[in-house]
């Protein structure tokens, strides 16, 4: 388990370099990171400390990622892979969101409001984020290069064109991967069709 | 459901989906042949297009609304 309070940005951006050369466990260590920052910039945020009122509330993601990235190590000038990174953190944060939401429901109390309204423009999504969750992770294990065509796409909001770059795919080949992968996912939210 | 079945069940329907909706039904018998199961399969996932159009649209998934906010932000280009 990573701290937070003792990761440094040097730390941080070798978990990157890590995930990027396949390290899954990586992703795992950097959300919670990531997460914290973010509490710390939303609580900053509305407490009103900080002179920029006009931050816009997923201008702190970027912000709380750019904090614990060391720009200097890694080339960030890959804008495509830059993307594709933000998308797997959107992914995780907003789940992780969803499931604190979850817990404060049930335990009564609303602990996670004041990230709520920093990140409000997240949280009234069409779908339950936690079953498209389930589904795509279902997904993954059936056809893993699709599902990430999903979390790029959906959680990323990568274009066609851009999603083909990160993916080293045609643009026709992710148009048809999101398409069909709509209905699937859609499926597993709906439960099994009705038995004719 | 395994990788290759699912593999067969996309092929049929992301073919369908490129066809004009008065086609689907010819180009289905054409592709599913006599594997009633696959056609079944293929069919019960178009019924779900219209959901699908707004449960998970792009341009209101949570990544869009991101990236619009951090252009809008200057934080990214």
């Amino acid at each position: 388990m990573v701290n937070a309070a003792v990761l440094a940005p040097q730390e941080f951006t070798q978990l990157l370099v890590n995930w990027r050369n396949g390290d899954k466990n990586a992703l795992d260590q950097m959300t919670p990171v990531l997460y914290d920052e973010l509490r710390k910039l939303a609580r900053h945020f509305l407490a009103g400390e900080r002179p920029d009122h006009t931050l816009q509330p997923t201008a702190l993601v970027h912000e709380a990622y750019m904090r614990l990235v060391d720009q200097h190590s890694v080339d960030w000038k890959n804008r495509a892979h830059f993307l594709g990174v933000a998308a797997s953190m959107m992914r995780r944060i907003l789940i992780n969101h969803a499931r604190a939401g979850q817990a404060a429901k049930r335990e009564g109390f609303t602990q996670a409001l004041a990230l709520e309204d920093a990140l409000g423009v997240f949280i009234h999504p069409q779908v339950d984020l936690l079953e498209l969750n389930a589904a795509l992770q279902q997904l993954s294990d059936l056809d893993p290069q699709q599902a990430r065509v999903v979390e790029l796409r959906y959680f990323g909001g990568l274009t066609i064109e851009e999603t083909a770059e990160v993916l080293g795919i045609s643009p026709a080949t992710v148009k048809r991967e999101w398409g069909t992968a709509r209905l699937w996912l859609m499926q597993q939210i709906e439960g099994p069709p009705p038995v004719q | 459901m395994t990788p290759a079945r699912w593999g067969e069940i996309k092929s049929v329907l992301a073919q369908v989906l490129d066809t004009d909706p008065g086609a689907r039904s010819s180009t289905l018998d054409r592709l599913c042949g006599a594997d009633a199961g696959l056609r079944l399969e293929v069919e019960s996932l178009l019924a779900l297009e219209a959901k699908a159009d707004s449960a998970l649209e792009t341009a209101a998934a949570p990544g869009a609304i991101a990236r619009r906010r951090w252009y809008a932000s200057g934080a990214v280009r």
